[in-house]
């Protein structure tokens, strides 16, 4: 081997840097930069640069997986309109839920996550000034029945009065398998909150568990063979309160 | 879930971190990762199997990457205020972490086809074969980019006094 002798190109540098050398090469090469400090000097900052790349980028991995793109993977092609419908939701949507990916892999759950359903929902209803519900509370014993009837299970608007909010009505929902519904509240400032209720794939019963979106917050739980979620644009401490009256309720 | 959604759900991470490293931004990273699927998904006759999932996903989003260019230095940009309010606070945000700041200015400042070649190299791992069929421009260009890249960066390296010691201040 001609130590120091052999024409070291720039090229061969980041070869030998980069992994690209056959092993007889990049032996040459290691012993021309071993033996020429200008040229270790440089493989030092080449192998620094990448080092840094990786240190900030590896750094900045954000937190569970959004919504929107266990979505898109799950999406299927050929409805242009519910594409476009899709991405005017997001924009509403915001986003990013926080949501976990793991746990949603193993549930059939996975294709349409509960808390992005239930807040698609929520996006589309609740700035309806006209027709918010299909049936309004003065008709509640009729809302329940018929709901109860679309679902199979005994279904009831619970009442959330202690959380400040008036039922206003409710509606039956398509869902990916089954029907759903949703139930919609109203506090004395108009701010709406809604809950969707449809049934649990997998019927395995779960905590309370909560997804941040730009614009909602979403509690969301399984219970008894029923999913359920409560949308609103309101802080995680005044959704669980909701939540915990809700639960109580159903479990009377 | 199928073979090809497991497949892709797997490559979300690391599309993810390159789509940040690309436009700095990881909400528009995450619109740049979202088409790449959606993209994907639609074309997955496409895909059979053959070349990676990696590779080709990353082609994907690489088109799509050149165009948003395109389209963004062909039009005025107009920022809403939501955008203006991501905008500051991914900049207090830089200003919290406070890493290695020449280095990452030295970074923003390369050409995207430096830039792009560079993370793909040194964040990806990529060959360089790879990455002449993503970019779809000869090996000894994607050589060229890179060794350009690499001289730029090694300048604001010498700026730094103390390269790994500066962390976040958090």
């Amino acid at each position: 081997m001609k130590q120091g002798n052999e024409i070291v190109t720039e090229d061969d540098l980041h070869k030998y840097v980069d992994g690209e050398l056959a092993d007889t090469k990049a032996g040459i090469i290691a012993a021309a930069v071993a033996a020429d400090e200008s040229l270790k000097e440089k493989v030092d900052q080449y192998r620094e640069i990448n080092r840094r790349v990786r240190e900030i980028y590896d750094e900045k991995q954000p937190g569970p997986l959004p919504a929107r793109l266990l979505i898109a993977v799950s999406a299927r092609s050929g409805l242009p309109v519910m594409r476009i419908a899709a991405s005017v939701l997001w924009f509403l949507i915001g986003g990013l839920l926080g949501y976990v990916l793991q746990g949603q892999l193993d549930s059939n759950e996975f294709v349409r996550p509960l808390p992005v359903e239930a807040a698609f929902a929520h996006a589309v209803f609740v700035p309806e000034v006209r027709h918010p519900v299909e049936v309004n509370a003065a008709e509640q014993e009729h809302l329940n029945a018929w709901l109860s009837k679309r679902l199979a299970r005994p279904i009831a608007a619970p009442d959330l009065r202690l959380a400040g909010y008036a039922l206003i009505g409710g509606r039956l929902l398509p869902d990916a398998h089954r029907p759903a519904a949703q139930f919609m509240f109203e506090d004395s400032a108009g701010q709406r909150i809604t809950l969707y209720i449809r049934h649990s794939l997998d019927g395995r019963a779960s905590s309370f568990s909560y997804a941040q979106s730009n614009e909602f917050g979403i509690v969301y739980w399984v219970d008894d063979g029923l999913a359920y979620a409560l949308t609103a644009a309101a802080d995680k401490a005044l959704l669980t309160k909701a939540a915990e009256i809700v639960y109580s309720q159903v479990n009377l | 879930m199928n073979r090809f959604e497991e497949l892709l759900i797997e490559e979300i991470p690391s599309l993810r971190r390159y789509a940040r490293a690309l436009c700095g931004d990881h909400v528009q990273a995450d619109d740049l990762v979202q088409e790449c699927l959606l993209r994907a998904v639609s074309r997955r006759k496409l895909w059979i199997g053959r070349r990676g999932m990696r590779p080709w996903l990353f082609t994907i989003l690489h088109n799509i990457y050149v165009n948003s260019l395109r389209r963004l230095s062909s039009s005025p940009v107009v920022a809403s205020i939501e955008n203006l309010e991501r905008q500051s606070a991914s900049e207090q945000d830089a200003d919290l972490h406070c890493v290695v700041s020449d280095f990452e200015k030295a970074l923003r400042q390369l050409s995207d086809e430096q830039r792009e070649v560079l993370l793909l190299v040194g964040l990806e791992q990529m060959s360089y074969k790879e990455i002449s069929k993503i970019t779809r421009v000869p090996v000894g260009t994607v050589m060229s980019r890179l060794s350009r890249a690499r001289e730029q960066l090694r300048q604001s390296l010498e700026g730094d006094i103390k390269p790994a010691i500066i962390k976040r201040v958090k």
